[in-house]
């Protein structure tokens, strides 16, 4: 049995990890280690969104919001006490505790699942709308001006640790991303193999029966919302990191709904999925962007129709050919979820 | 020891005005084995859903093994040991059925007990042949039985089941009073039923629900031979 599992365990875990690894490492042959960090963070935004809609079942448009949220709290931590390393881990914890309430606040309330989505736009837009209305002076916290629609330029950003001149590579950077886009992955099947895991799955399924059965579904989606606004805030951090400044554009209706999109594109239900869809589409964009023929958005909106129409499982769902069951068969000395049969599939093919 | 597993004071629930259950008072001991009847929209359904915690009272008392569970949530009152099976289908579609049992076996259990639970459910009902089956793709018959698996799954202490073995056939309904005979000394059961051969194949007494309220009770033959419980229920079935 323990060869066996050792066998199984080998098959679906290493072998994505290992075309993974290949995968980061040859893609700055093709493209500049500046655009695949973007990808990487956007991937890691997906993820965070694919975690609870996808096994959660909870539609959240507010994901856009806490990136922006992670990304804002890094760097008004930063310029008040420099240390970016200390600020990554402010800014996680701090956005972490804001999607605590807010989602315990959503699920001890007992919203339904399309109300959900509604406020968590409005949330969104709300943020949005604040941030662009603080250009004056009494916008500022601590020595951080806000700056309204200008954002916030200039701030520490990561390093080594041993010095704060010595500041990260476009390569090291992009390093930085694959291994905590790595982690992160991991970390997320990792939860889903657990029993809070499955326990989500099943209340994506039939929530009054998993209440019926014992499980106090409220504190499970709250637990999922909150692991998902941290995903959400690392990818914020680094976003800011990337792109040297923070605006309010970070929770534009435009953002929050292109990782709705790259969730369904890539496939609802899987891990893989939302990684793949936002490299995909992300790559797509900056192509088009060097071009004024078509609207980006046109071209968004019928990728987007297109895949539901062709792949109504998305890429990683068209790729594993039948429907497999969440756990999977035990028989295999243990259980597997559809996304790891998705995977497994995937680096197969 | 409780002897009284399940005790109800007049338990009323109200929707907008109409009262579905109507001041019922009820308990329930130790491994019976009891059915409740009464015509469509008799309130039986609905006084399930208050003892669990789905639908709230508008005033009355819920006692489950000695500990009041009026008013608590769902999820509080099936830990204190009550398993349902409600009259609409109610299971996680996607997943199948050695998961559907897992997911409520594990909830107060460890993982090793809760596979024993699995195991052994899926042999009690007959359906370890699906195992892998999603419960969306099963006939009626054996989702009825994973439905009352998964209530059983938990290893509650009172087992509500409501409508059993509607659209069940004959052979069926023999099956599965053969199954509730099996558990009765492990659970008190509590079951809602219309298919009265069933009734009075498994029941050791019996309580008429009739416009929310409790009209008759007592043994099988007292209950069938009341004059106006054949008048409002069993004349008119
Ligand atoms: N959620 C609800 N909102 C409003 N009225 C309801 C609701 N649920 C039930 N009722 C009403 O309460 C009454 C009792 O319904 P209930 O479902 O408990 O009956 P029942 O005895 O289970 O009937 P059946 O044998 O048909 O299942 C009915 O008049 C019904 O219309
Ligand atoms: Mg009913």
């Amino acid at each position: 049995m323990t060869s066996q599992q050792t066998g199984g365990f080998t098959h679906v875990f290493f072998v994505p990890i290992v075309c993974g690894t290949l995968v980061f490492l040859f893609a700055p042959v093709f493209a500049s280690t500046y655009t695949l960090s973007l990808l990487c963070v956007y991937a890691l935004l997906a993820i965070s969104l694919g975690l609870i809609w996808g096994f959660g079942g909870i539609l959240c448009f507010g994901q856009g919001a806490f990136f922006g949220i992670g990304a804002y709290s890094y760097v008004i931590f930063s310029i008040n006490f420099g240390l970016p390393w200390t600020s990554v881990l402010f800014a996680i914890v701090f956005t972490v505790l804001a999607t605590t309430c807010f989602g315990a606040a959503m699920f001890y309330g007992r919203l339904g699942d399309v109300y959900l989505a509604v406020v968590t736009l409005v949330f969104t837009l709300i943020l949005n709308r604040f941030l662009n209305s603080t250009a004056g002076p009494e916008y500022q916290i601590g020595s951080a001006r806000l700056g309204g629609f200008n954002g916030i330029p200039g701030f520490p950003t990561l390093n080594f640790p041993w010095s704060d001149a010595a500041f990260l590579s476009d390569m090291v950077f992009y390093i930085l991303c694959c291994v905590i886009l790595v982690i992160s992955w991991v970390f997320c099947r990792w939860i889903l193999r657990s029993h809070f895991g499955r326990v989500l799955v099943a209340i994506r399924e039939n929530e009054e029966r998993v209440e019926l059965t014992g499980y106090d579904v409220r504190l499970y989606k709250t637990a999922a919302f909150s692991i998902s606004g941290g995903l959400a805030a690392m990818a914020g951090v680094l976003y800011a990191n990337w792109a040297g400044i923070v605006t309010p554009n970070l929770f534009s209706l435009t953002l929050s709904a292109e990782i709705i999109i790259w969730t369904v594109v890539g496939g609802l239900g899987t891990l893989f999925g939302p990684m793949i869809g936002s490299a995909v589409l992300t790559a797509v964009k900056l192509g088009l962007g060097h071009q004024t023929l078509v609207d980006n958005f046109f071209v968004m909106g019928i990728l987007l129709i297109a895949a539901v129409l062709v792949f109504p499982r998305g890429i990683a769902g068209a790729f594993s050919g039948r429907r497999v069951s969440v756990f999977g068969s035990k028989k295999k000395g243990k259980w597997q979820t559809r996304s790891n049969r998705t995977q497994e599939k995937l680096s197969n093919d | 020891m409780v002897e009284t597993v399940l005790s109800v004071e007049g338990l009323s629930v109200s929707f907008g005005g109409v009262l579905a259950v109507d001041n019922v008072s009820f308990s329930l001991k130790r491994q019976e084995l009891h059915c409740l009847i009464g015509p469509n929209g008799a309130g039986k359904s609905t006084f399930f859903k208050a003892i669990c915690g789905v639908v709230r009272p508008s005033s009355g008392r819920v006692w489950i093994n000695g500990y009041e569970a009026t008013r608590l949530p769902a999820h509080r009152v099936a830990r204190l040991g009550v398993g349902i099976k409600m009259q609409v289908p109610n299971l996680l579609e996607g997943l199948s059925v050695e998961e559907n049992l897992w997911i409520a076996a594990r909830c107060r259990h460890s993982a090793r007990e809760a596979e024993d639970i699995v195991e052994s459910l899926m042999n009690l009902t007959g359906i370890e042949k699906y195992r892998t089956s999603l419960v969306s793709d099963l006939a009626h018959g054996h989702r009825q039985h994973v439905e009352l698996a998964s209530a059983l799954a938990t290893k509650p202490s009172i087992l509500l089941l409501d409508e059993p073995a509607a659209g069940l056939s004959e052979t069926e309904v023999d099956e599965l009073s053969s199954i509730l005979q099996q558990l009765k000394n492990q659970t008190a059961i509590l079951v809602v039923e219309h298919n009265t051969r069933f009734v009075r194949m498994i029941a050791e007494s019996i309580t008429v629900f009739h416009k929310g309220r409790i009209l008759a009770a007592g043994s099988p033959d007292q209950v069938f031979q009341n004059e106006i419980v054949k008048k409002v229920y069993l004349g008119s079935n």
